[in-house]
C-alpha cells in the first residue's frame, strides 16, 4: 500500500504505458461539445465503459441527440438513428432480408442496429413489439433474422430517450425491459455560464464559418474495446462488494419499493462502478463510486409506490452504513 | 424514516404487548401510586419519542429529543426500583429486571434504524413475555404468550414470506466463521470469571424451585420478595392455612393432641383422638378446611391368608414433639427486629413492675378482603390516617409457653385465619398483645401480625421533652407521666443517680434536641460499655455495671431507660425476643427465634402516645426508622452541599468546555498516534475527525461515504479541501484489493494534514 498524499499512486492514469489514448481523451472531446455537462458525460462514458446503454429523459433541446453524436463521432464509430412512431416496425431497427430477382436469393439489409452507437429517439411513442425488439437486441448483442443470428457491433451502444412531457400516445417501457438499460440520465438545462459560451460559440465571422473545425478525437473503436476490458479488470474489495450487496438487498426490502434491485441490476451497478473508479484514475471501486452513480442506476431500475423514487433512493443509501477506511 | 413502517409498527405492538404481561405482575402488589407514575412516565416517554421522530428527517434537535426519550425510556424502570427501595416500598429485584427487558424492548423497536435491531427487539419481547407466563400464578397468563405469538407468527409471515424458501433446510449453507479477537476476549472473560469462583464451586447448593435469586440470598431476605417466593409448599400451605403447619417437617394441627383453636369435627378421618382433658376456648369449623394432602398413600403389602375386620384405628402421622425445630416463634417478616412480650413502666431501683394500665379486651374488629383483623383502637387510628403505613409479619408459634404474642413494636393489629372472635385477643395492662383464656398461645399457631411503621420524621417531630401537660383529654396520660417521673427521682440511690445523670451529662453535651440527645445516649450506651451476658467480670446490678461498663442487655436496657427519663423523656423497658438477622432460612420462608434469642431493651414515648424502641445493646441491631424523601434530602444536602456544588459546577464547566478538552485530548491521543503502522494510523485520523464532527453536531450521515463527507465539510476552504483529499485518496486505497497485500513503504506527511484537519462549523 502506498500512502503518498501528495503524488497517489492511483491517479496515475491507466494505461499510459501501452500508447493507448486514455478515456481522458475521449472525455475532454465530449466537454468540449457538450458545454457545462461534466458530471453527465462522465456517467455517459462510465455507462460506454462499462457496456451498458443509456436510457435518457430529458425535454427536447437539451443536447440529447448532439451527445449522440458526439459519442459516435468520439470513438470514431458509426452513428444510425430511429425516430421511434407508432408506425415503426420492428424490422426497421433490426433489418430484414429481400429476395434478389437477380441472384435469386435472400439478401440481407441490415437494419440501423449494426450500428456502433444507435440513437433510439423517443422510445416510448413506438408500439411495444418495436420497442421489445430493440431492447432483446441490446440484451443479446445480435440479432436473430430469418433463423440465422447475425451479431452487432462489439461496442454497440445504445441512446433512447424519452420525453418525460407530452406522454399523450405513448407506450411507457415496461420495467423488465426498463432493466436493460445500465443508467437513466437527465442531462436539464445548462447552467448560466454554460449557456452564454453555447451562445458565444454560435457567433463566428464569416472567415471561421469555412475554417471552424471540430478537434479529432484521438479514441478509436479497438481502444473503446480495450479501455471496456481494462474497466472489467478493475478491482473491487471484499468489503465493497458486501456494501453494494447490502444497498441491494435494502432496496428489495424497503416499505415504498415494490420491485427492487434484481442480479442484473447488480452486475451493472458494479460495471458502473468499475468505469466509474477507472474514469476517477484508480484501478479499485471505492464506497463513494458505489454511491455516486446510485442514482443514475438505481432510478432506471426501482419501481415505487407512494413517493418518488429519488426520496427512496436517498432513503435506501442513507440507511445502509458506507464502509470506513481500516 | 418518517414514513409508516408496518413493520415497525408490529415490532413495537409486540413490544407493547410483552411489557403489559409484567403488568399483573405488579399491579396487585405493589405501592398503586408508585406503579401509576411509573406507568405514566413510560407513555410520556413513549409518546414524546414517537413524537419527535416524526421530524427527524427535518432537525436533528428532533432526533437528539427522540433519542433521548427513547434512553430515558429504557432507563424509567431502572430508576423506579431504586427510587423505590430508597423509599422503603421495593419492587422486587426480579421484576424490575422484567419491566426493564420490557422497555429496552420498547425503546430498541422504536429507536430502530436497522432492521436486526428490530428483531433484536422482538427477540427480547418474546423472552421476556414467555419468562413472565412462565412465572405467573394466574392461569389467564398465558393469554399475553398467544397473543404475542399469534403477532409475531403475522409479523414474520408478512415480512419474510418471500424469502421463507431461502430459510428451508435444503436452501441453508451452513457456513462457520471464527473472529478470533472475539475468541480470546470470551476466553480471557470465562478464565477471569473462573478464577474469580474457584472456592465457591463446591460451597454452592442447587437451588429450591420456585427461587428467584435476585430476591435475597442465604444471607438476607429481601423486603420485596413476594409470598412463596424461596420457600416451600409447606409454608405457603402455612401462611394459606391457619390449621396447617408447614414449618416444621408435615403434620396437621388437627392431627395433634395439643389444644386447638378450633374444635373441628371430621367423621372422614376417623374415630376422634383423645384431646386433652382442660378445654380452651375454640371456633367451630366445617370439615372443608381439611386439607387433603395429609392424607398418605396406602402402602402395597404382601396379603395374607386370612383378612380380619378388628383393626387397630389407623396409624397417625409423626407428631408435634417428633418436631426437629428447636425455635421458640417463627417469624416471617423483616429480620434484625425485636419482638416485645412483656412491658415495665416503673422501676425502683432494683425491680422493673408495669404500674399503668393499658389493657383492653375489646379490640375493634375490622374484616379485610376474606380475613377478619383485630385492632389496638388507638392503632387503627393512626394506620387509617395513613394505610401506607403498615407492615404485616407472620408469627408461628412453636413452644411459646405465654399468652401474650411477641410481636413488633407499634402492633396495631392481629389476624389469625379462620378466626372471627373477639375474645380471642386482648391487650394486656402493659400494652402487649395477649389471648385471653387460655394457658398459653396454642402452639403451631399462625398469627398475622399488622405493626405501625414509624418514620423517622415523626419521632422528630413528637419526641418532646415538657411532660404531657397538654394532653387534656387523656387524663390517665398525663398521671401515668408523673408517675414515671417521680418514681425515678424518688427511688434511685443517689450514687447511682448520679453516675447516670454524669452520663448523661457528658454524653449530651453538644446536643439540644431531645433526638439527638437521646441517639447520642444510646451510642454512648453502645461505644463505651460492653455486652457480656454470662461472662465472670459481667455485672450484676446496676450499680456495678455503671462502674464496670460490662453486663447484660437488660443493665443496658435499664441504663438506657433511665438515661431517657434524665433527658425528661418517658420510657419502659421491654422483654421479648431478637430476631437475628442471620435467622433468616431462606429455604423455609422464615427466621427461626430461638430460645437462646430472648432480649431486654427500651421504648420511648412519643407525645401522640406511640412508643417507639432503641437499642442500647451492642451487637443487636438498631431499630430502622425510614426518613422520609424530603428529610434524607435534606440531610444528604447538608452532608454533602462542598462536594455537591463543586462536582455540579464541575459537570457544568465539564459540559460547557467539552469541544475545548476533548478537542485536547483527541490531540494528545493523536500524538501517540505516531507508533502505529500507517493503516491504523488513518483509522484513528478517521476516527478523530469523526469525533470531532459529532462534538459539533455534525454526525456524519449512515449512508455517506467518509471520502463524500469530508469533501462536502471542507468545500468552504480550499487548503483544507486540498488536505482533505490527499488524505481521502491515501485512505481510500484500504480498498484496492491489491493494497491488503502489500506493506507501507512510505510515510505520508500527518502533521501537516492533522493542522489542516478540518474544524466543523
Amino acid at each position: 500500500m502506498n500512502l503518498t498524499a501528495h503524488n497517489p499512486a492511483s491517479t496515475k492514469p491507466l494505461g499510459s504505458d501501452r500508447s493507448i489514448p486514455d478515456v481522458s481523451s475521449l472525455r475532454s472531446y465530449l466537454r468540449g461539445v457538450l458545454l457545462g455537462k461534466e458530471e453527465q458525460i462522465d456517467l455517459v462514458i462510465a455507462c460506454l465503459l462499462s457496456r451498458g446503454h443509456l436510457l435518457l429523459d430529458d425535454l427536447p433541446g437539451t443536447g440529447k441527440t448532439t451527445l449522440a453524436k458526439a459519442i459516435a463521432e468520439g470513438i470514431h464509430g458509426q452513428l444510425a438513428r430511429v425516430q421511434c412512431t407508432p408506425d415503426l416496425m420492428p424490422a426497421d431497427i433490426t433489418g430484414f432480408s429481400m429476395f434478389n430477382q437477380k441472384t435469386r436469393e435472400f439478401e440481407f439489409h441490415p437494419g440501423p442496429v449494426f450500428a456502433d452507437v444507435l440513437l433510439a429517439d423517443e422510445l416510448n411513442r413506438t408500439t411495444p413489439r418495436t420497442q421489445s425488439a430493440l431492447l432483446e437486441a441490446m440484451a443479446e448483442r445480435q440479432v436473430t433474422i430469418d433463423g440465422k443470428p447475425h451479431p452487432l457491433s462489439e461496442t454497440f451502444f445504445v441512446i433512447a430517450t424519452q420525453n418525460p412531457i407530452d406522454s399523450h400516445g405513448a407506450y411507457p417501457l415496461p420495467e423488465a425491459q426498463l432493466d436493460r438499460f445500465a443508467i437513466k440520465l437527465r442531462i436539464g438545462y445548462p447552467d448560466r455560464d454554460a449557456q452564454r459560451r453555447i451562445l458565444q460559440r454560435e457567433v463566428r465571422t464569416v472567415d471561421q464559418i469555412e475554417t471552424v473545425t471540430k478537434a479529432e478525437s484521438p479514441l478509436s473503436l479497438s481502444d473503446l474495446r480495450h479501455l471496456q476490458r481494462e474497466a472489467q479488470s478493475v478491482a473491487v474489495h471484499p468489503r465493497v462488494t458486501d456494501y453494494m450487496i447490502d444497498l441491494v438487498e435494502a432496496s428489495r426490502s424497503d416499505e415504498a419499493v415494490e420491485l427492487g434491485v434484481s442480479p442484473r441490476g447488480m452486475m451493472c451497478w458494479q460495471a458502473i462502478s468499475q468505469a466509474w473508479a477507472m474514469l476517477k484514475g484508480r484501478n479499485f471501486v471505492t464506497p463513494t463510486d458505489v454511491a455516486e452513480v446510485a442514482r443514475p442506476v438505481l432510478s432506471v431500475r426501482l419501481l415505487t409506490h407512494g413517493e418518488t423514487v429519488d426520496t427512496a433512493i436517498d432513503r435506501i443509501m442513507n440507511s445502509v452504513p458506507a464502509p470506513e477506511y481500516k | 424514516m418518517s414514513t409508516w413502517s408496518r413493520r415497525r409498527v408490529e415490532t413495537i405492538v409486540l413490544s407493547v404487548v410483552a411489557l403489559s404481561s409484567v403488568i399483573p405482575h405488579r399491579f396487585f402488589v405493589e405501592s398503586r401510586g408508585l406503579f401509576l407514575a411509573e406507568a405514566a412516565c413510560l407513555c410520556i416517554a413513549f409518546v414524546v419519542a414517537e413524537f419527535s421522530r416524526r421530524f427527524v428527517d427535518r432537525s436533528t434537535r428532533a432526533k437528539r429529543v427522540a433519542d433521548i426519550a427513547a434512553v430515558t425510556l429504557a432507563l424509567i424502570p431502572f430508576v423506579f426500583a431504586v427510587a423505590s427501595r430508597t423509599i422503603g416500598r421495593p419492587i422486587a429485584f426480579e421484576i424490575a429486571t422484567l419491566t426493564v427487558f420490557g422497555c429496552v424492548s420498547l425503546a430498541m423497536a422504536i429507536g430502530a434504524t436497522t432492521h436486526r435491531i428490530g428483531s433484536l427487539a422482538l427477540i427480547i419481547s418474546g423472552f421476556l413475555v414467555l419468562f413472565s407466563a412462565s412465572i405467573s400464578d394466574s392461569s389467564y397468563a398465558v393469554v399475553f404468550p398467544v397473543i404475542w405469538m399469534l403477532g409475531c407468527v403475522w409479523h414474520l409471515i408478512a415480512n419474510h414470506w418471500e424469502r421463507l424458501d431461502l430459510a428451508m433446510p435444503e436452501s441453508v449453507q451452513r457456513s462457520w466463521s471464527l473472529r478470533p479477537s472475539v475468541v480470546i476476549v470470551t476466553l480471557l472473560v470465562l478464565v477471569v470469571a473462573g478464577y474469580a469462583m474457584k472456592d465457591r464451586i463446591t460451597s454452592s447448593k442447587r437451588l429450591t424451585a420456585g427461587l428467584m435469586p435476585t430476591s435475597g440470598g442465604s444471607e438476607w431476605s429481601d423486603p420485596s420478595a413476594r409470598s412463596g417466593v424461596g420457600s416451600g409448599d409447606a409454608a405457603v400451605a402455612a401462611k394459606d392455612r391457619a390449621e396447617s403447619f408447614g414449618a416444621v417437617d408435615s403434620d396437621i394441627f388437627l392431627e395433634s393432641t395439643e389444644s386447638s383453636l378450633f374444635d373441628m369435627f371430621n367423621d372422614t378421618i376417623g374415630e376422634p383422638k383423645q384431646k386433652n382433658k382442660k378445654q380452651e376456648r375454640a371456633q367451630a369449623m366445617g370439615p372443608e378446611n381439611f386439607i387433603q394432602s395429609h392424607a398418605r398413600n396406602a402402602k402395597s403389602e404382601q396379603g395374607g391368608g386370612s383378612f380380619s375386620t378388628d383393626r387397630l384405628p389407623p396409624k397417625k402421622h409423626h407428631h408435634f414433639k417428633d418436631a426437629t425445630d428447636a425455635s421458640v416463634v417463627q417469624w416471617d417478616g423483616p429480620t434484625g427486629i425485636r419482638l416485645a412480650m412483656q412491658r415495665y413502666d416503673t422501676f425502683d431501683g432494683h425491680d422493673w413492675n408495669q404500674s399503668a394500665d393499658l389493657s383492653n379486651e375489646k379490640l375493634a374488629r375490622v374484616p379485610m378482603a376474606d380475613a377478619v383483623w383485630f385492632f389496638d383502637p388507638f392503632l387503627r387510628g393512626v394506620l387509617q390516617r395513613n394505610p401506607d403505613a403498615a407492615s404485616v409479619g407472620l408469627l408461628k408459634v412453636i413452644r411459646l409457653d405465654a399468652q401474650r404474642l411477641p410481636v413488633p413494636m407499634l402492633t396495631a393489629g392481629v389476624h389469625i385465619k379462620e378466626i372471627d372472635r373477639q375474645d380471642f385477643f386482648g391487650i394486656a395492662e402493659d400494652g402487649s398483645f395477649f389471648m385471653p383464656g387460655r394457658e398459653k398461645v396454642p402452639p403451631l399457631t399462625v398469627v398475622h401480625v399488622a405493626s405501625v411503621v414509624l418514620m423517622e420524621d415523626e419521632i422528630h417531630e413528637k419526641l418532646v421533652v415538657a411532660p404531657a401537660k397538654d394532653f387534656p383529654e387523656n387524663g390517665s396520660l398525663v398521671r401515668e407521666e408523673e408517675a414515671l417521673r417521680n418514681v425515678f427521682e424518688g427511688t434511685l440511690t443517689s450514687p447511682t443517680a448520679s453516675a447516670i445523670q454524669e452520663l448523661v451529662q457528658s454524653a449530651i453535651a453538644n446536643h439540644t434536641n431531645p433526638v439527638d440527645q437521646l441517639n447520642a445516649c444510646v451510642e454512648e450506651l453502645r461505644t463505651r460499655f460492653v455486652f457480656d451476658r454470662e461472662g465472670e467480670s459481667s455485672a450484676t446490678s446496676l450499680d456495678e455495671f455503671l462502674r464496670s461498663r460490662r453486663g447484660g442487655d437488660h443493665l443496658f436496657a435499664t441504663t438506657a431507660a433511665l438515661m431517657a427519663r434524665q433527658i425528661g423523656l418517658s420510657s419502659r423497658l421491654v422483654t421479648g425476643f431478637y430476631v437475628r438477622p442471620d435467622a433468616f432460612d431462606l429455604s423455609a420462608g422464615h427466621a427461626s427465634v430461638l430460645p437462646q434469642d430472648v432480649h431486654v431493651w427500651a421504648e420511648i414515648r412519643l407525645n401522640d402516645g406511640r412508643w417507639f424502641e432503641i437499642e442500647p445493646t451492642p451487637g443487636y441491631m438498631q431499630p430502622h426508622y425510614q426518613p422520609s424523601w424530603s428529610l434524607a434530602a435534606r440531610r444528604f444536602a447538608v452532608a454533602t452541599w462542598p462536594l455537591m456544588s463543586v462536582g455540579m459546577l464541575t459537570l457544568l464547566v465539564a459540559w460547557f468546555t467539552r469541544r475545548l478538552w476533548i478537542d485536547c485530548l483527541l490531540t494528545a491521543v493523536w500524538s501517540l498516534g505516531r507508533w502505529l503502522r500507517p493503516r491504523r494510523r488513518i483509522r484513528l485520523a478517521i476516527g478523530i475527525i469523526e469525533a470531532r464532527a459529532r462534538l459539533a453536531g455534525h454526525r456524519r450521515p449512515t449512508g455517506k461515504s467518509q471520502r463524500a463527507w469530508l469533501e462536502q465539510l471542507t468545500r468552504t476552504n480550499a487548503k483544507i479541501a486540498t488536505a482533505a483529499r490527499n488524505f481521502s485518496d491515501a485512505a481510500m486505497s484500504c480498498f484496492s484489493v491489491m493494497a491488503t497485500h502489500r506493506r507501507a513503504k512510505r510515510q505520508p506527511n500527518w502533521s501537516l494534514f492533522y493542522a489542516s484537519t478540518p474544524s466543523p462549523p
